[in-house]
């Protein structure tokens, strides 16, 4: 049986459709919000007159189909701040994340800066209905959608990285890495099975000679950054950027300061990298690698849009 | 085109968001804040607005952001001053 919104009746061959269905109850017509029929012993709808859904949004987004257990959704991935307008209330799954940190910078007292945390997450079951702000969150910027809030991830601090969803390594002079929130960055329920939010790694540094210190890695998935490691002899490296898109750590090398600088971060949510520094004959200091964006993901069943 | 543009309430930096330029009205109005673009002094959040400049508090010292010879920033902050009412858009 096939449900409809709307109700017809043959006239002269043709069928014309019901505006609406009406009944009186004590001499008042009363507006017939949905009709049922008896179908094997069971009630069944054949008749709705809930208005028809639809929705814009006014800034960048993609729209998708996500089928999870059977159930078909309706999936949005919101890139920019906007308005979700919808013509009725819809139940709706929403998961979002802040914007990554952006990694430390260094200078003559810190050598070998902090990775940027990644941007926390927040999902949640909302009611939309109306005109809805979103907004996404540039690097170490808050995204939110309604009350549901995803703070940014930290910067990296000196030499030590930024906490966030997944911490940021630390950077070369024995500092602490940022602490993770350890949960699962991976919004498995809108069909996506890369982590978001990935820490910065560590920038290195060197100056005049030995002991130096490799910086630490980003975390991923929700885990704490790494810390640094103490180096005696030959070259010395930025940790590794978290799993997906965090910055790696700037290099200690005096060859030129852009190499020392740490990398941006390329995946939503993620953090950028520390800079590395070199001191010794030469001076250069590495500037920290930029976080990346937020995002937003919204899903509802496709039945209820129906 | 999306853009960084940091979120100002109260001449401090509330929020840094990516929104297209057409967006930036209706964001205005939705979170009833004035929004700025942050790449050019590298905004970040904190950051506050003085009545001459834009500082940055570095451990207890509010410090001026390298604000430079930007037209987009010194038009910025005419804007916010008022000395600027008639903008182009």
């Amino acid at each position: 049986m096939c449900m409809s919104n709307a109700v017809y009746i043959g006239a002269g061959e043709t069928a014309r459709k019901i505006a609406g269905i009406y009944v009186g109850v004590d001499g008042v017509a009363r507006k017939v919000t949905k009709g049922y029929i008896g179908v094997g012993g069971l009630a069944r709808q054949f008749y709705s007159a809930a208005q028809p859904f639809a929705y814009a949004y006014t800034g960048a987004y993609t729209e998708s189909e996500l089928t999870i257990d059977g159930v078909v959704y309706t999936m949005l991935t919101l890139t920019s701040s906007g308005t979700l307008s919808v013509t009725r209330a819809i139940s709706a799954d929403v998961w979002l994340c802040g914007g990554g940190g952006n990694g430390g910078d260094t200078s003559q007292t810190v050598q070998g800066a902090g990775g940027g945390g990644g941007g926390y997450i927040a999902s949640a079951n909302v009611q939309l209905s109306g005109n809805v702000a979103c907004v996404v969150g540039a690097a170490a910027g808050a995204t939110s959608l309604g009350s549901t809030v995803a703070n940014a991830g930290g910067n990296g601090s000196g030499a030590n990285g930024g906490n966030g969803a997944s911490g940021g390594g630390s950077g070369g002079t024995l500092q602490a890495p940022g602490t993770g929130a350890g949960v699962s960055t991976i919004p498995v329920d809108f069909g996506i099975t890369n982590a978001h939010c990935a820490g910065g790694g560590g920038g290195a540094g060197m100056w005049s000679g030995f002991p130096s210190f490799s910086g630490g890695a980003g975390g991923s998935n929700g885990t704490n950054g790494g810390n640094n490691t103490t180096v005696s002899s030959g070259p010395v490296y930025g940790g590794s950027g978290g799993e997906k898109g965090g910055g790696g750590g700037g290099l200690a090398s005096n060859a030129a300061v852009s190499i020392n600088n740490g990398g941006n971060a390329t995946f939503y949510g993620s953090a950028g990298g520390g800079g590395g520094s070199y001191v010794s004959s030469v001076i250069m200091f590495g500037m920290g690698g930029s976080g990346y964006q937020g995002v937003i993901y919204i899903r509802w069943k496709k039945e209820d849009a129906a | 085109m999306n853009t960084k543009y940091a979120v100002i309430k109260n001449n401090f930096v509330e929020n840094l968001i990516v929104c297209s330029e057409e967006q930036v009205a209706e964001m205005e109005a939705a979170l009833n804040a004035t929004l700025m673009e942050a790449t050019p002094l590298g905004m970040e959040i904190g950051d506050y607005y003085n009545g001459a400049a834009w500082t940055r508090n570095v451990d207890g010292v509010q410090v001026p952001l390298p604000i430079g010879d930007n037209r987009a920033v010194s038009e910025a902050i005419a804007i916010l001053e008022g000395g600027i009412t008639n903008v182009d858009e």
